[in-house]
């Protein structure tokens, strides 16, 4: 192969290219420069009409062997002047040679022009540029899995100290509300929401209550009404009521006289241990019969309609 | 994810203007190829960014191609475990079992039964023979993913692998085990290719190529350096026929740096006729000064060297023919048992190109 390259930088010379330098030394070879032209016009020839791969390699050694024998007879210094001698004007043909030599017929390439895009600057790279080069020796991927290893940890991590800040506050908040006696946080929260809404509902319940005490001062008129024979019972139920606020519970409770005999009273009142038995015995303590009951839980606290006749002394 | 592209007006056009190229499409975006040397077969491997990969085999008829010869064998397609960086057969072409080599996050051996391609429909999928990597001995979760590898040719139980970690690991694949481990640079090794006896070398990302020799493993020669300060290298091709000649690749760059190893440091040419990024480069098989790159401009080239070192003209070596495929080119192969073909990649498609 080498040999064939080197019988080829005869063609350009032999063309007839001028170049002064050489032909000093072509006539000085006399015969042995004749025998190197007429091998060169026989390699160009063969190589033209060569049709096949293989056959253009075995054409190679055998033109590679002949130039061994012919190069012997000729000094190297003189080889290398000629090849000195080639210039740029020829590389046309140099390239007409290759295609011959290399290339077959039946490529898919084709020669290459230079055109005006070729002169201008490559613009420098960017993300585009080489995609799957840079992601290749990036590690294919397989560099991903490692990161999202390391990411999987940090993000248990973090998890973990979330929730244990989430269960520092529930345990502060079961400390914070009396209610809470259960131990899942569902509870918890639904008991909190709850203890909420009573501390609210207290709120609005101390502010009525001050309201209330004005018809609370009114109960004495009416019950003057009824008769002198009551007055005690009258004070006993004022007393009873002033009793309930003091006890800073959000109680109310209204008396309404419907004629001589009867009365309404309507209580609300927060539930407690015993309650019912107590409202009776204080209904019992005025000296009045029960007549009939109506007991309802308006938002979780105690509502009673209670109609009551005045005991008669006879 | 990617998806599958329709194939592009330009690359249509090209085909059909070409009857002397043949295409074969694949479900994905492919990167890796191999020629293998004792069949009609190339080798296919999917780039997903994903854990979920597939290499596909295609067979080819060298001596009448046609369109409906060039095509995938469903039956000796197999998942792989990430993109493979690198697909290689082994190098020997007498060799009893088929085997093929892949690297991604470990080195793995796959026994593929190419004897008798008629019998494909009944024939098994290619089987995983064994899972090369350093995760016991280095303790560690995870293995460091490999960038590249090469089989050594003259001694075919060695391959060489090379490593983000900024290692090269000389493995024996007869026994399974690593023969030797260098640090190779000091940023992650990009490529490695094998000289002749027991001599490689490694380009990096540290801007180096550097060179190693197994009987002497305490030095490296550093044989070139990116000009540009800190310039990875990306692929490194060393030249078989003529062991004397190297090519790398730069990154962002559209030059094709070509190196002689008697003269270290000043590259022979800097090769400089692609319009974009370049992105592959192969030796002409039986050639000593012949290569072909391919890039980002969609074009492949075919270069020849001048035969003397001084002979560059100024404004630069020309290329000496040209094959436009219309799309960025992935990859490149060009096989000593094929010289007369050279196999490109570019989206899903695999194409082969007459020489």
């Amino acid at each position: 192969m080498k040999k064939l390259r080197l019988s080829i930088h005869y063609e350009p010379i032999s063309s007839g290219t001028p170049s002064s330098p050489s032909s000093p030394l072509t006539k000085e070879t006399g015969d042995a420069n004749t025998v190197l032209i007429d091998d060169l016009f026989l390699a160009h020839s063969d190589a033209i009409l060569a049709g096949g791969d293989q056959e253009d390699h075995q054409l190679g050694n055998d033109l590679g062997q002949q130039q061994a024998a012919t190069a012997m007879e000729i000094d190297d210094d003189m080889i290398y002047s000629l090849i000195r001698n080639w210039d740029n004007d020829s590389s046309s043909s140099w390239i007409e040679l290759l295609d011959h030599v290399v290339v077959s017929p039946a490529s898919c390439f084709v020669p290459w022009k230079r055109t005006e895009l070729d002169k201008q600057a490559v613009a420098g790279g960017g993300e585009a540029a080489q995609r799957l080069l840079k992601k290749a020796v990036g590690g294919g991927g397989a560099w991903m899995n490692r990161a999202a290893g390391s990411s999987i940890k940090n993000h248990v991590m973090s998890e973990r100290r979330r929730w244990e800040k989430l269960n520092e506050m529930f345990l502060t908040l079961k400390s914070l509300v009396p209610s809470i006696d259960k131990v899942d946080k569902a509870s918890s929260l639904a008991e909190t929401i709850a203890y909420l809404k009573e501390l609210e509902r207290r709120v609005q319940e101390l502010e009525s209550g001050k309201k209330v005490s004005r018809p609370a001062k009114r109960k004495p008129c009416s019950e003057r009404i009824i008769g002198g024979g009551d007055a005690g019972a009258v004070k006993e139920h004022h007393h009873w009521v002033l009793s309930e606020s003091q006890e800073g519970t959000p109680s109310n409770v209204r008396v309404i006289v419907m004629d001589k005999d009867e009365l309404h009273l309507e209580v609300h009142c927060r539930w407690k241990e015993l309650m019912m038995t107590r409202l009776f015995d204080a209904i019992k303590s005025l000296r009045l019969d029960v007549l009939s009951v109506q007991a309802s839980a308006p938002n979780g606290l105690l509502g009673l309609k209670i109609r009551a006749k005045v005991v008669s002394l006879t | 994810m990617e998806q599958p592209k329709p194939p592009s007006v330009a690359a249509s056009a090209a085909e059909a203007q070409n009857p002397n190229a043949f295409t074969c499409e694949l479900p994905h975006s492919i990167y890796a190829l191999a020629f293998s040397p004792s069949a009609p077969v190339l080798a296919a491997g999917s780039f997903l960014e994903d854990l979920h990969n597939r290499v596909s085999l295609l067979s080819f008829d060298p001596v009448h191609p046609t369109a409906a010869s060039f095509r995938a064998l469903p039956a000796l397609s197999f998942d792989h475990p990430y993109p493979p960086t690198k697909l290689q057969f082994h190098p020997r072409a007498a060799s009893a079992p088929h085997l093929l080599a892949s690297s991604s996050d470990a080195l793995r051996l796959w026994l593929a039964p190419l004897d008798d391609l008629a019998a494909t429909a009944t024939a098994a999928a290619p089987e995983l023979r064994s899972v090369l990597d350093n995760r016991k001995t280095s303790a560690s979760e995870f293995c460091a993913p490999l960038t590249s590898f090469d089989w050594n040719e003259a001694e075919p139980r060695r391959i060489g692998t090379a490593s983000i970690d900024t290692t090269c690991t000389i493995w024996d694949i007869e026994r399974g085990v690593v023969e030797t481990q260098l640090i190779a640079h000091d940023k992650a090794v990009h490529d490695i290719a094998w000289g002749e006896n027991g001599i490689f070398a490694s380009v990096s990302a540290d801007g180096s190529v550097r060179v190693f020799d197994l009987r002497d493993k305490e030095h490296s020669t550093i044989f070139y350096e990116s000009p540009r300060p800190d310039t990875p290298l990306l692929r490194l091709a060393w030249n078989r026929y003529d062991f004397h000649y190297m090519a790398t690749l730069l990154m962002d760059s559209s030059a094709v740096v070509v190196l002689d190893m008697r003269a270290p440091g000043v590259p022979v040419a800097e090769l400089h006729r692609h319009r974009a990024c370049a992105n592959a480069v192969a030796w002409a098989p039986q050639a000593t000064r012949h290569l072909c790159s391919a890039g980002d401009d969609g074009q492949a080239l075919i270069w020849e060297l001048p035969a003397t070192p001084g002979a560059v003209p100024a404004e630069g070596i020309d290329p000496v023919m040209v094959y436009d495929a219309g799309a960025e080119i992935n990859q490149l192969q060009w096989a000593a048992a094929y010289p007369e073909w050279i196999s490109i990649a570019f989206e899903n498609k695999v194409q082969l190109l007459r020489v």
